[in-house]
């Protein structure tokens, strides 16, 4: 008697077991980490919700950070067995995250889409030691911004094609008061590395400049190209065309370089097309004056060759829903019909984003033929993809210093390129 | 006998004792205790975050040697001692300041303390904005009231020689409330008698407050410099928010470039190097200054 006062609560602890293993079980949850703002993720979850009642066995999350957060959230995340299974990453971050098999590589089926569905140098992007670790999203390149309603004030015609020109415009276009710069001619961005570097290369690239060597062991922007580069810097800041003062960027990649731009104390900066959006909601009426043009020339260029990166999603290898995170990608990315864009290249061109696959490109060629993002599209045949190497944050802050440097005196520019050569070189050659 | 019954109630005692700090102890040891010694661990090894700690590489006292080669740490430790100095020279003599006001004021003086604690429980990231606003060169309010003075307007975060300073007015000014609430309550455990007492031998103002005030305030004055450098070594937030550690770092500090070089550089050793070297430095000081002003108390 006492033996079975001891096996019954047993028994039934053990058929509780049994009963709630053999329970239905609930949607398959798939996590997305992503960096997209209140708007645009507000939009994406209408997708989601799509999704969700074309497939009632999964739940999808969204989790979004600022983009200076995004990274940090990532590399936390990988500490955690629940931790995102999508994320949505830059593609300089490709290597540390490959490294350190924090993501997968793509399935058969995936990579047979990714292989018809996009360019050969798009999937490049995406791709390390010969594997695509995912869906390319965003591109973004860059481009000249200009104020046309500054230039037609100053007298000028036409956006500057080459540097001499972009010299002679930029002060034109500088105005003082009391000694001090209330209109900068030429805006640079400082205190966020991209925004510093980009810009810098896509001159170097345009003046027939290299940042790394073809095998990026090396730096190789110390160059004649990258010394003519950082003097036009020079140039630019002796004669108060740039002014540092109205350059800062803070952490999330906003800050007083865009404010100056759409309060017309700009008149041109080099920047990326993915800020559209942002100028246009901030602008408003004043958005029609923005104008863009290639990148000018410097004296050993023969075309304008901006930076270009991109982004994709990539699955965690820590997923349990891989198989569910990769469905859920394809049917994102492809045609929503025949001859129609994508759920996700629509929601990129609202926010006046490139999409990466060709059908979204063509499915949206009239909207990507305005004015503004047209440059864009022109200039991405000439583009060079921003390096895919380990270290690629440190490299891409130490320029950013060294450029700093320049702009706010601390440093001589050759003085400041021999500093960044070095360290850099440091940091590439382990 | 007595002995024996001594020995069991000391016994029970001590269980008790140490029943009831159980529960402290766990919180120390999980929260404190084991991420310092979990840094430690990491200072000796190469770890990016992303793969698993079992696949962290031994780097012996390569990250040390390392950090000493490394200019942006030099600067950024350097940036820190001299944001803390201004700190620990500063901080205290406004507080006092302010303090006496405090205790003079007759007029709401509640309010006016309310006032001066006001920037203590704002959120450090919401007034880190503002302040970011204040600075603004081209459209900072504060550049605005300099042309209205007829002066120069400055760069104020945007100038390399003046972000630290902007940095530390911030601080004087988030920090001053909550010193000058210590100062307070210590100048009120000063008895009126001795006032009274220097008063009928005729001591003047300063003499009163030399020979009273500030003597019965040190013992005041030695927790606010201790808690100033023990807060200010560990500064993150403002310096993040306001400038992130630029221009070029100029106001870069510890605190943010371990954070810079854990989660943007991916480098946990190195990172983890830095965080030893300011525990330390943290440590050290505190201890240096507690019995410096034990000493000179004592004498």
């Amino acid at each position: 008697m006492k033996k079975m006062l001891f096996l019954f609560p047993l028994l039934v602890l053990l058929s509780l077991m049994m009963l709630t293993g053999c329970a239905p079980q609930g949607p398959t949850t798939v996590r997305i980490l992503a960096h997209w703002d209140a708007t645009n993720s507000e939009a994406y979850k209408a997708l989601i919700s799509e999704y969700e009642s074309q497939n009632k066995n999964v739940k999808i999350e969204l989790q979004t950070v600022p983009f200076g957060d995004l990274m940090k959230k990532i590399s936390t995340s990988e500490l955690s067995e629940n931790g995102p299974d999508i994320y949505h990453i830059y593609s300089a971050w490709l290597p540390e995250l490959v490294n350190s098999k924090a993501v997968v590589a793509i399935p058969d089926d995936i990579a047979k889409d990714i292989g018809q569905g996009y360019a050969a140098n798009i999937k490049e992007s995406v791709s390390m030691g010969g594997a695509t670790y995912g869906y390319p999203t965003e591109l973004a390149t860059y481009a000249l911004n200009y104020n046309r309603k500054l230039f037609q004030k100053a007298g000028i015609a036409e956006p500057p094609k080459n540097w001499q020109e972009l010299v002679a415009d930029a002060k034109k276009l500088t105005k003082k008061e009391g000694g001090r710069v209330v209109q900068q001619g030429f805006g640079v961005i400082t205190g966020w590395d991209s925004g510093v570097v980009h810009p810098w290369l896509s001159l170097l690239l345009s003046d027939g400049g290299k940042f790394l060597t073809d095998d990026n062991k090396k730096a190789a922007f110390n160059s004649d190209e990258g010394k003519e580069t950082i003097a036009l810097y020079k140039t630019l800041l002796d004669s108060g065309a740039i002014n540092p003062e109205m350059s800062p960027a803070n952490a999330s990649t906003m800050g007083g370089y865009q404010n100056n731009f759409e309060l017309g104390h700009t008149a041109m900066i080099i920047m990326a097309n993915w800020w559209k959006g942002g100028l246009q909601s901030t602008m408003k009426e004043n958005f029609a004056d923005v104008m863009t043009a290639p990148i000018p020339m410097g004296p050993h260029g023969d075309k304008s060759s901006p930076i270009f990166y991109s982004w994709l999603y990539s699955v965690s290898s820590k997923s349990k829903h891989q198989a569910e995170a990769w469905k859920f990608l394809k049917w994102i990315n492809s045609p929503k019909a025949a001859g129609e864009s994508s759920r996700q290249g629509t929601w990129l061109m609202n926010q006046g984003i490139i999409p990466s696959r060709t059908s979204d490109q063509t499915a949206n060629a009239q909207a990507l033929s305005d004015p503004f993002m047209k440059t864009y599209v022109d200039l991405l045949k000439d583009a060079t993809p921003f390096p895919i190497v380990m270290g690629g944050a440190e490299i891409t802050a130490t320029l950013q210093k060294q450029v700093e440097a320049v702009l706010f005196g601390q440093s001589a520019p050759n003085a400041a390129l021999d500093t960044a050569e070095q360290q850099i070189n440091a940091i590439v050659s382990k | 006998m007595l002995g024996i019954k001594r020995k069991t109630w000391d016994h029970t005692y001590s269980r008790a004792a140490l029943l009831f700090l159980t529960p402290s102890l766990v919180f120390f040891a999980v929260f404190f205790l084991f991420p310092l010694l979990f840094t430690l661990y990491l200072s000796f090894h190469e770890w990016d975050m992303l793969s698993s700690l079992r696949s962290s590489k031994w780097a012996g006292l390569a990250n040390y040697a390392v950090l000493f080669q490394d200019h942006r740490f030099l600067k950024a430790l350097t940036n820190t001692f001299i944001y803390v100095g201004a700190n620990l020279l500063l901080m205290p003599l406004i507080a006092l300041v302010v303090a006496l006001l405090l205790q003079s004021v007759k007029l709401f003086p509640r309010f006016w303390r309310l006032i001066f604690f006001l920037p203590v429980v704002t959120s450090v990231v919401a007034m880190s904005l503002v302040w970011q606003y204040i600075f603004d060169p081209t459209f900072g309010p504060l550049n605005e009231l300099l042309k209205l003075l007829g002066l120069q307007p400055q760069g104020w975060t945007m100038n390399p020689k003046q972000s630290l300073l902007s940095i530390i007015i911030v601080m004087l000014w988030q920090g001053t409330g909550y010193y000058a609430i210590i100062y307070l309550a210590g100048l009120m455990g000063v008895s009126r008698e001795y006032y009274e007492a220097a008063e009928m031998d005729g001591a003047n103002a300063w003499q009163k407050f030399w020979a009273i005030t500030f003597h019965f305030l040190r013992p005041t004055t030695e927790f606010v410099l201790v808690i100033v450098a023990v807060n200010f070594f560990q500064v993150f937030t403002p310096v993040f928010v306001i400038t992130n550690g630029g221009p070029v770092d100029s106001s870069n500090i510890l605190g943010l470039y371990i954070y810079q070089t854990a989660f943007e550089f991916l480098k946990m050793g190195k990172a983890s190097v830095m965080a030893v070297v300011l525990f330390v430095l943290v440590m050290g000081f505190s201890f240096m200054q507690i019995r410096i002003m034990r000493r000179t108390t004592y004498e």
